[in-house]
């Protein structure tokens, strides 16, 4: 009688609770690699959006300053000679893009954005590098900040300049480079800096790590019509496009028209330059 | 007999159901980290849009003297270019291709579009020298107003 009061589990009732034990291990297992997946995928891509809001609103906000002179900056006698700067293919497909402004009065500033490869790398990063007073000649030169990296890991960086009636403004440089020199004479590139209307900017960002399984074929084109400047890959990463469109306040500068007398200031028509 | 029937546990079925009940909750649970990476392409889309919404207004400041012809700008989810040689129509086609993302970015053989619903629109309008956009996106649910002095 005894004997039998004392029940253990069947045979039967343990292999099922085994069974169901061992699925919801492998359901805790699974979800925690599914997390940990996302966890993955939303922080490169949190990487990506964060530093392509970063990139273009400071370079957003350089081009609109691109080719202010302070009207008592004196250091340099022909500063409207370096306003913008923009060297096409500069690092494989990718551009460079230099602006020149006075932010105070005895302080002339070259900012310089340029493509560049990480040490024993293939990968890209884009520099920002901020000079004081450049082209004055012995002391003022000052380096503020040397090449740092300003975004990690790019895939592309198109600039393309345009003209008051939207055309493509080519070449627009002091520092030119081979494409610059097929496309125009030095004189041409540097009338041209005076006719920059508009900036358009295509900054592709690629998420510093690997998100997909697989590889993916991924065709970057960011600029209608382009000559040559189509780049593919086939890997796991993750890339975004950003575009940014501004108005070059201090090139074109749009004639204004007194809003008492209707006369316009400046000379010309529509335009000053 | 007796003894043993006093002993009452959970059985089979009740342990069961019990596991399915969890079961959904933890699909529920796996639906949320779905959902982060949905709220992450959202807000780099966002961040897109106000790109182009900056972009429109650059455009709009850069021809004071055309500014009324900036307005009028409506569009949906399908962008038909209008051509013409004026900046202010080179301006609006720029502007659809750049809201639809034209040429940006292939995968395989599809092209990455900022995703577009019934009920998204993009608009601007022009008066007294004022240039607005509203800019209504994922279901015209998301909504930019942005505004700036022309003239």
């Amino acid at each position: 009688m005894k004997k039998k009061i004392i029940n253990g589990f069947t045979l039967a009732e343990s292999l099922v609770a085994i069974v169901i034990g061992m699925i919801s291990v492998a359901a805790i297992f699974s979800s925690y690699n599914y997390f940990n997946k996302t966890y993955n995928v939303v922080s490169e891509k949190l990487a990506i959006s964060k530093s392509a809001r970063e990139a273009l609103t400071t370079i957003a906000r350089d081009l609109r300053n691109a080719g202010y002179i302070n009207i008592n900056y004196t250091k340099d006698h022909s500063p409207h000679k370096r306003v913008i700067n923009v060297r096409q293919k500069y690092l494989g497909k990718l551009d460079s893009l230099a602006v020149w402004y006075t932010p105070t009065s005895d302080i002339r500033q070259r900012i310089y954005y340029r493509p560049m490869k990480y040490r024993n790398s293939n990968d890209i990063f884009l520099a920002r590098e901020v000079v004081n007073n450049p082209v004055v000649g012995g002391q003022a030169w000052k380096i503020i900040y040397d090449n740092i990296e300003f975004i990690p890991f790019i895939s592309d960086f198109q600039v393309v300049l345009r003209d008051k009636d939207g055309k493509e403004l080519v070449p627009v440089c002091t520092y030119c480079g081979s494409v610059e020199n097929s496309q125009g004479s030095r004189q041409e590139a540097q009338d041209n800096m005076q006719k920059v209307h508009t900036a358009e900017i295509y900054l592709t960002v690629r998420s510093p790590k690997e998100v997909y399984k697989k590889n993916k074929q991924i065709r970057i084109k960011n600029h209608e019509g382009s000559n040559g400047n189509t780049q593919s890959f086939n890997d796991k990463y993750y890339r975004e496009t950003f575009y940014v469109s501004v108005h070059t306040r201090n090139l074109a500068i749009p004639q204004v028209e007194i809003a008492s007398s209707g006369q316009s200031i400046g000379v010309g028509t529509g335009y000053n330059k | 007999m007796e003894n043993n029937n006093k002993i009452k546990g959970v059985s089979i079925i009740e342990s069961l159901v019990c596991l399915v009940i969890i079961g959904i909750g933890f699909v529920a649970v796996m639906q949320l980290s779905a959902f982060s990476i949905g709220a992450m392409d959202r807000s780099i889309e966002k961040n897109k849009i106000n790109f182009l919404s900056e972009m429109v207004l650059e455009d709009m400041i850069g021809d004071p003297t055309n500014s009324s012809s900036y307005g009028n700008f409506n569009e949906t989810c399908t962008y038909s270019n209008t051509g013409g040689s004026n900046l202010h129509n080179k301006q609006k086609d720029k502007w659809r291709n750049k809201l639809n993302q034209k040429d940006f970015i292939t995968t395989g053989s599809k092209e990455r579009k900022i995703p577009c619903f019934s009920g998204d629109t993009k608009k601007t309008f022009v008066s007294g020298g004022v240039g607005r956009l509203n800019f209504f996106t994922g279901k015209g649910k998301r909504k930019k107003y942005l505004g700036v002095i022309v003239k």
